[in-house]
């Protein structure tokens, strides 16, 4: 028990220095400091149960992602980047967030449209792995005898969907 | 797993494709490497979209629809070994034309080689032409002759040659001369059972006359000569079925005796017209006379000479003016002899029954007179000329 809560210290530890690296790549220093500081208070807080790398590492990916959707939104609205009259500014709607859901959307256009123009075999991957199949598996039913082969095609897939797609999964911000 | 494929387990983030030890593995890894630990916070999300059901039904969807064929392609040709290929593809044939530009460049292109040449025609000497073909045959004194046993019927002459003619369609019509003239005399013997003969081909056939055409002057094939050339000007495309008319001819005749012979015509003033005229009462004419080979000639009315002189072949000779009293016909004897003699005229008639005539038309009408077969090689031709008057 106490390895664990050990082995989970160290986690969070690293998970820090990374977010912060992370972070700080995309708003300023002390904002990606911030932000790391409010990923591991709420891991902290409503994730203590969790130990392993394998949940903490993605739990904390996706907090990441939000708290900085979340601080962009924010910056837009407090006029940070665009200083507009107070009087343009939309009050922020807390409720179901419309324009997520436009992006996500965008996304989905955009990823359906990349996937149509793979060959072939990525066509057949892509298929492969939206129907859950793990890579051993994809491995026997492909009939490729390696999987690190598995590996380099998927690999060179994911390469090829994303140029396809601009260099970014998410749509391009205006 | 090394590093390298640890990163190849990126795409299998996204899609949950990842087994618990591969996850571990990246997770591992991508907390002592930052920039793995961004491409995982980049992929995170396309993760949360396709942790949705309904997003990852949308995209097999896609993904069962026919492939773009188009993007295929262009994703094919944008691989790595594609792409190098196709580039040493092209540098290898920039190589390769270059290198054809600089082998052809210093050729330089041969001189161009006369092969023909277009010379302006040259003058002949003015005679004259003789008709292009017959009209019709017939004898002085009412009688039709036959050649001989040999030519029973008389076949037209060949059609008049031009006055001269550039040397390239002159060259062409010698080699068809010659190959025709050798051809014909190979099949002379056929041909002298076959081919007619009439008094204006025997009258120019007798004559030799270098300088005269050009067609047969240089070609050995074709000793005979074809008639003198006319003074109006020929139809350019004549030339060369006139001397393969000619040669043809030509060739199986060579093997016939000379013959004598007179092309004679009426003047009226400077008009020339044949014998069959029907002159004016009292009309002034006159006689030309074109000898087919040099001698004497003698124009003679009953007992009375009216005109002689030395003859030269193919030279025109003309009497002096003559008229007629009177309507109806009036005689006259030409003779044409290699030797001079003197022979009483009233007998002369009857030495021209055996010749053989033929009236020609074209331009200048006049009337072929050659010995008759059995005079073949003889001294002299009598022919009788009668005058019509009305």
């Amino acid at each position: 028990m106490m390895r664990l809560r050990v082995q989970r210290e160290q986690v969070l530890t690293k998970l820090r220095e990374r977010i912060v690296l992370f972070a700080a790549s995309h708003l300023s220093r002390d904002a990606a400091e911030d932000l790391a500081q409010e990923v591991l208070l709420l891991l902290h807080e409503k994730y203590a149960h969790l130990e392993r790398v394998e949940d903490l590492l993605p739990l904390s990916l996706r907090i990441v992602r939000f708290k900085i959707m979340s601080q962009r939104r924010k910056s837009v609205r407090r006029g940070e980047y665009t200083q507009v009259s107070i009087a343009d500014i939309q009050l922020p709607d807390l409720d179901a967030n419309p324009a997520e859901y436009v992006e996500r959307k965008q996304m989905l256009e955009r990823l359906a449209t990349a996937m149509s123009g793979l060959g072939d075999r990525c066509r057949e991957l892509m298929r492969l792995k939206l129907q859950g199949k793990t890579f051993p598996e994809i491995q026997k039913i492909m009939g490729v005898a390696s999987i690190n082969t598995i590996y380099t095609w998927d690999h060179r897939c994911r390469k090829n969907l994303l140029e396809a797609m601009g260099g970014s999964w998410e749509p391009p911000k205006r | 797993m090394s590093p390298d494929d640890i990163e190849k387990l990126l795409g299998g983030y996204a899609t949950g494709t990842l087994t618990a030890e591969e996850q571990q593995a990246l997770f591992a890894a991508a907390l002592d490497d930052q920039e793995l630990f961004d491409a995982l916070a980049r992929e995170q999300s396309l993760r949360d979209l396709l942790r949705d059901p309904a997003a990852r039904a949308e995209l097999l969807s896609a993904l069962n629809t026919p492939a773009n064929r188009l993007g295929g392609f262009w994703q094919w040709l944008r691989r790595p070994m594609v792409a190098g290929l196709a580039t040493v593809a092209v540098v290898a044939i920039a190589v390769v034309a270059v290198w054809q530009v600089l082998r052809i460049g210093p050729v330089k292109p041969a001189a161009p080689m006369i092969v023909a040449e277009l010379r302006p025609p040259e003058q002949m000497p003015a005679q004259s032409p003789p008709p292009p073909g017959p009209v019709a045959i017939q004898t002085l004194n009412q009688r039709r002759v036959v050649a001989d046993t040999h030519a029973p019927a008389i076949a037209p002459p060949p059609a008049p040659v031009p006055a001269a003619m550039p040397a390239v369609m002159a060259r062409k019509a010698e080699t068809e001369s010659t190959t025709l003239g050798q051809s014909a005399a190979e099949t002379s013997g056929a041909l002298k059972e076959n081919v007619t003969i009439d008094a204006r081909s025997l009258f120019y056939l007798d004559q030799e006359a270098p300088g005269a055409n050009a067609f047969v002057q240089s070609s050995g094939g074709a000793r005979a000569v074809p008639p003198p050339v006319r003074q109006a000007a020929p139809r350019a495309d004549a030339a060369p079925t006139t001397a393969k008319t000619v040669s043809g001819l030509a060739a199986p005749m060579m093997a016939t005796a000379p013959r004598l012979g007179v092309r004679v015509s009426i003047l009226r003033g400077e008009r020339e017209v044949d014998l069959t005229t029907v002159l004016d009462p009292g009309e002034t004419v006159r006689l030309k006379l074109i000898p087919n080979a040099d001698g004497f000639l003698w124009v003679a009315e009953g007992a009375r000479t009216v005109a002689s002189a030395t003859a030269q072949r193919l030279k025109p000779f003309e009497t002096p003016e003559m008229r007629f009293e009177g309507s109806g016909q009036k005689q006259l004897v030409v003779t044409l002899s290699r030797k001079p003699q003197t022979v009483a005229p009233l007998s002369l008639g009857i030495l021209g029954r055996g010749n053989l005539v033929e009236t020609s038309a074209d331009q200048g009408r006049a009337t072929y007179v050659v010995s008759g077969p059995r005079e073949a090689g003889a001294q002299q031709v009598v022919v009788p000329v009668t005058l019509t008057y009305r």
